[in-house]
């Protein structure tokens, strides 16, 4: 029985921020029919911020809380910076070419990689604990920290999925999704909903980023192995489908502690990309998309 | 207003690549009247709505719309400037409700009164919608979802509305209603340019017409006259 708990635990925990980073992808993908091989980088500079943010401030004399929450912000708004410089000059001229996408972010992803090496240096940072404590639930352990961090993905993933199912601009980013052209003749305009689309879809793996800062040991390439899963998630859910990068980050994430638990991690690994070539076969679109 | 034409194309050309779509196009909508443009599959007729709206860049000629050239602008902003197109096929984003549909009809729309008016009437017009208005607009029947593609087009509310084979693969009774409601719409005042190889209603209930052929504009005049001509009933009336 604990062992289920800790499972599901752990699950959830690494599931909330597969949610954010693919939320992110799907949509990028959905408004501008770019996958954003890159996206990773947006995360992996986030962390990074947060990691060289977090010791500077605290040098400065800042309360370890309030070192993280300036840095938190300081990433988040770096980040925003990148993917508004990134739409600007690259990825705004390639929406809607498959082939020309896909070269342009798999280059930015290892160009990225490539200067965050020389910015951060390759060394492996960890950051000291925000919060001390480990919770006991059901006979399964979880460090407060983990949780707080886990239940605010949660949140952001829940507020992002309200706003796209009701808010104005939300109503605008499905219907571009569904048929851009359509979309413009009512009146939608496409280029700036492009745009924010984008730009949410970078603050989402910003968040990610610099949430799970705290948590992992963070280098200047930590981004392409959630790239992967991420990538997965969407693919089997269905590209372009909200519900779907969920369903899909959650069955990635129970693959991953379930698997990694009763097997390898290389076998969980090698699990999802069984799923994927199952789910492709059966519906090739993924379990949520359409078409 | 004192332009007296809602719209006025002149010499419209537009190709793809190098294929010619259209060639050497003009033709003018007065105010007050519904207009319509009879021609076969491929005559052209998508590709004249597409340059209307934005969607595709003519290359060469003129289109100027109540008064006012439109060369370079979006389709988002024609919008705005009152024109509105029901595109063929129908283009309703089948994955949101009814009601959502309805909304983005009326995107840039800021006046919250006005919309809830206009969305009132919409349903007066198709009340079969009324009823639906939370369902998803894919699992509609096809007469359904024409007539949520007419109203998603009104909540725009435009002066100049473009109807691209609106009762393409619809039933002979679905037919009637939207002719029907195609005319309540004139009355109330939005110009029309309606796009046909329904030959029979669409020189029907219009006043003027032009037959396409080939991205040519071979035949106009009064629709009444046309739809009495040997050589339109033998090509497009099947009589």
């Amino acid at each position: 029985m604990d062992i289920y708990v800790q499972l599901l635990v752990n699950s959830l925990q690494i599931g909330a921020v597969y949610v954010l980073f693919s939320l992110g992808l799907t949509l990028i993908f959905g408004v501008m029919r770019i996958v954003n091989f890159a996206h990773g980088e947006f995360f992996a500079l986030a962390a990074l911020l947060v990691a060289v943010a977090v010791p500077w401030l605290i040098d400065f004399g800042a309360p370890l809380p309030v070192a993280y929450g300036l840095a938190f912000l300081g990433a988040l708004a770096g980040v925003l910076v990148l993917g508004k410089i990134l739409y600007e000059f690259a990825f705004r001229r390639f929406q809607r070419d498959m082939i020309g996408s896909f070269v342009l972010s798999v280059g930015l992803a290892l160009l990225l990689q490539g200067l965050y090496i020389e910015i951060f240096s390759s060394a492996s940072r960890k950051l000291p604990t925000l919060i001390e404590g480990t919770l006991r639930i059901l006979g399964g352990a979880i460090t407060t920290q983990r949780l707080v961090l886990c239940v605010i993905a949660l949140l952001v993933a829940a507020g992002m999925y309200w706003a796209i199912a009701s808010t104005r601009l939300g109503k605008a980013l499905r219907a571009v999704s569904e048929d851009h052209e359509a979309a413009m003749l009512q009146g939608i305009p496409y280029r700036r909903i492009a745009l924010s689309g984008f730009l949410i879809g970078t603050l989402l793996a910003a968040v990610a980023g610099a949430l799970l800062a705290p948590v992992v040991v963070i280098g200047p390439v930590i981004g392409s192995s959630y790239l992967i899963k991420g990538f997965i998630a969407v693919v089997i859910g269905g590209l372009g489908s909200i519900p779907g990068a969920i369903i899909g980050s959650i069955l990635i994430a129970v693959i991953e502690s379930v698997g990694g638990y009763y097997f390898d991690p290389s076998l969980a690994t090698i699990a999802m990309f069984v799923m994927v070539m199952v789910v492709l076969l059966v519906r090739p679109a993924g379990i949520m998309g359409n078409g | 207003m004192t332009e007296r034409l809602a719209l006025e194309v002149t010499g419209l050309a537009v190709s793809y690549g190098i294929v010619p779509a259209v060639i050497d196009v003009s033709f003018a909508i007065e105010h007050g009247s519904i207009t319509t443009i009879v021609g076969s599959n491929g005559a052209g007729k998508s590709t004249i709505m597409k340059a209307l709206t934005g969607l595709v860049r003519p290359a060469g000629g003129r289109i100027r719309m109540f008064g006012e050239d439109i060369a370079g602008a979006e389709p988002d902003e024609l919008v705005v400037r009152g024109v509105s197109l029901v595109p063929e096929g129908r283009r309703l984003f089948t994955t949101m409700s009814v009601a959502e549909n309805l909304e983005i009809g009326a995107y840039r729309r800021s006046d919250v009164n006005a919309v809830a008016r206009d969305f009132e009437r919409v349903l007066e017009y198709f009340p079969a919608l009324r009823g639906r208005l939370q369902v998803l607009a894919g699992s509609l029947s096809g007469g359904q979802q024409q007539m949520l593609a007419v109203a998603r087009a009104l909540m725009a509310a435009p002066r100049l509305l473009l109807l691209d084979e609106p009762t393409i693969g619809l039933g002979p009774a679905i037919v009637d209603t939207i002719a029907e409601i195609i005319q309540t719409i004139a009355r109330s005042g939005v110009d029309m340019l309606l796009v046909e190889q329904n030959a029979e209603m669409a020189l029907e209930i219009s006043a003027q017409a032009f037959i396409l052929e080939r991205g040519r504009i071979i035949m106009q005049g009064r629709s009444s006259t046309l739809a009495r001509s040997e050589e339109v009933r033998r090509a497009y009336l099947g009589v």
